[in-house]
C-alpha cells in the first residue's frame, strides 16, 4: 500500500506493506537512520518520533498509521545554521555519552517545549521518564533541557 | 461506523483490530502472527471524546490517555480514571494507547480496568450489523473466554454514571519503576459517603495485577460500609486488602512483596478518599 504523509516538513509517498512499524519504514525505506531502535517493545525510548506534535515510540506505531498526519524526527531538528539550542546545550552539557538515547531524548524534550515554555524540573522528569539512557545518570540531560528551555524564553 | 461494521464483516478469528497499537504491535512480533486482515481504526476521529449526556460521562474507544489524563471533565468526575491515565506507561505510551485498546486487551497490568471497574463502567461494542449494544464491563471480563470483543465485534465508547455529591473516587499503583513499568499492583477505591460525609454508605474497589483479569472485590467493599472516615476504618481496609493478596497469590514468587506493597496501596487510597474534595 501507499503510504502519503508529512516528514520534517516535505511531503512523502513510500511504498509500504500494511504491516511495517513507522521505525522500519523510517530507518529502512526512507534512510532516516537517526531515529533509533533500542528495546523494540516501548520502554526505552530511543525511537521516539513526534506525530502532529506529539510523542510516540515508532516502533510500537504501524506505518498506515501515520497516513496524512505529520511526522518530526531527529533529521528534522537542526535549523539551517547547525544544532538547534536544544542540541546544542545537550552537547555542551555533558548530555550525551555513547549517544545512542539521544535521538529519543531530543524528540521528548521537543515535544515538552512545544507543549510548555519553561518546564519545571518535574515537568520535565516526567516527559522524559519514557527514555532510558545508561550512561549520563539523566541529570545533564534534564539539566540541558531546563537550560535550552531558559534560553529559547529569554531575550533573543 | 459504516465503514466500520463493513470491516468487521470480513474479520475472521486471525484479524486483528488496531485501536492505538500499543499492545498489538508487541503481540504480533513476539507470537511471530501474521493477522489475515488489519483492520487499523486508529484513524476514526469521531471515537476520540468525552462528554457528558443524560446524566453519564461516556468516553470515545480511542481517546488517548494522554487526552484522558488532561480532561476536566473526568477530573471532576472520574478522579480515579484521570489517575491511572496518568500512570498508564510514558509520555510517548500515552499519546498512543487508547482506553478502548487497554480494555479490549485486559492485560493483568492494564491501568484503566480497576478504574473503571470502581466507576462500574459499561461498554459500548458494534458488531458487523453497526449495532451498537452495551454490556457492564465486569460481566465482560468475566466472559468465557478473556474480555476481548469477539470476532466481528469493537468497542466504541465507554460509559459510567456522572459523580454526585457527596461520591469520590481515587486509584493508587505501586510499581518497580512507577512512570514506565506495567503496574505490579493497582486498585481504585469509589465510595458514597452519607449526607453527613462523615461515613461511608456504600463502596465498590477494583484490584488489577493481584489475578489474571482485574476484579471488583465484594467482601473488602461490604467491610468498608457504615464505616467512619476514620483511622480505625483506615486500619482494617489495609487489613482486608493484605488478606486478599495473601489468598489471591498464594502460590505466587511476587506474594511477599506483593504483602508488603498493598498496603501502600491500601494508605494511598484512604488518603486520597478521606482528602479530595466532594463535589
Ligand atoms: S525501540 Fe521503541 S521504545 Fe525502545
Ligand atoms: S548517552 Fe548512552 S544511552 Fe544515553
Amino acid at each position: 500500500m501507499r503510504l502519503n504523509c508529512i516528514i520534517n516538513g516535505a511531503a512523502v509517498s513510500v511504498d509500504i506493506d500494511a504491516d511495517a512499524r513507522l521505525i522500519d519504514v523510517l530507518r529502512d525505506a526512507l534512510a532516516l537512520t537517526g531515529t533509533k531502535e533500542g528495546c523494540a517493545e516501548g520502554e526505552c525510548g530511543a525511537c521516539t518520533v513526534l506525530i502532529d506534535g506529539l510523542a510516540v515510540n515508532s516502533c510500537l506505531v504501524l506505518a498506515a498509521q501515520v497516513e496524512g498526519r505529520s511526522l518530526l524526527t531527529i533529521e528534522g531538528l537542526a535549523s539551517g545554521d547547525g544544532a538547534n539550542a536544544l542540541q546544542r546545550n545537550f552537547i555542551e552539557r555533558g548530555a550525551i555519552q555513547c549517544g545512542f538515547c539521544t535521538p529519543g531524548m531530543l524528540m521528548s524534550a521537543t515535544a515538552l517545549l512545544m507543549r510548555v515554555q519553561q518546564p519545571s524540573r518535574e515537568e520535565i522528569r516526567r516527559a522524559l521518564a519514557g527514555n532510558l539512557c545508561r550512561c549520563t545518570g539523566y541529570e545533564p540531560i534534564i539539566e540541558a533541557v531546563a537550560a535550552a528551555a531558559d534560553e529559547m524564553a529569554g531575550p533573543a | 461506523m459504516a465503514a466500520l461494521a463493513t470491516a468487521l464483516g470480513r474479520a475472521t478469528p486471525a484479524s486483528r483490530l488496531i485501536a492505538g497499537g500499543t499492545d498489538v504491535m508487541l503481540q504480533l512480533r513476539a507470537s511471530g502472527e501474521r493477522p489475515d486482515l488489519l483492520i487499523d481504526i486508529s484513524g476514526m476521529g469521531e471515537l476520540v471524546f468525552v462528554r457528558e449526556q443524560g446524566g453519564r460521562i461516556h468516553i470515545g474507544a480511542l481517546t488517548s490517555f494522554a487526552r484522558i489524563e488532561a480532561d476536566g471533565l473526568l477530573r471532576i468526575h472520574a478522579n480515579c480514571l484521570s489517575q491511572a491515565a496518568a500512570h498508564v506507561g510514558s509520555a510517548q505510551v500515552r499519546n498512543i494507547a487508547t482506553i478502548g485498546g487497554n480494555v479490549a486487551n485486559a492485560s493483568a497490568c492494564a491501568d484503566a480496568i480497576p478504574a473503571l471497574l470502581a466507576l462500574d463502567a459499561d461498554l459500548g461494542i458494534v458488531d458487523r450489523t453497526g449495532q451498537v449494544r452495551r454490556y457492564p464491563l465486569r460481566e465482560v471480563l468475566a466472559r468465557a473466554g478473556g474480555p476481548r470483543p469477539g470476532v466481528g465485534e469493537a468497542i466504541v465508547d465507554l460509559s459510567f454514571a456522572s459523580l454526585r455529591d457527596h461520591q469520590r473516587s481515587a486509584f493508587a499503583k505501586v510499581g518497580v519503576r512507577s512512570s514506565v513499568a506495567v503496574a505490579r499492583l493497582n486498585a481504585a477505591l469509589f465510595v458514597t459517603l452519607d449526607a453527613a460525609r462523615a461515613s461511608i454508605a456504600g463502596a465498590r474497589i477494583a484490584f488489577g495485577s493481584v489475578a489474571p483479569v482485574a476484579f471488583l472485590d465484594e467482601r473488602v467493599a461490604a467491610g468498608l460500609c457504615g464505616r467512619a472516615l476514620d483511622e480505625d476504618t483506615a486500619q482494617r481496609f489495609a487489613d482486608a486488602c493484605a488478606a486478599l493478596v495473601t489468598e489471591a497469590i498464594a502460590q505466587r514468587a511476587s506474594r511477599p512483596y506483593k504483602q508488603w506493597a498493598i498496603r501502600g496501596l491500601a494508605d494511598d487510597l484512604w488518603n486520597a478518599i478521606r482528602g479530595s474534595p466532594t463535589h
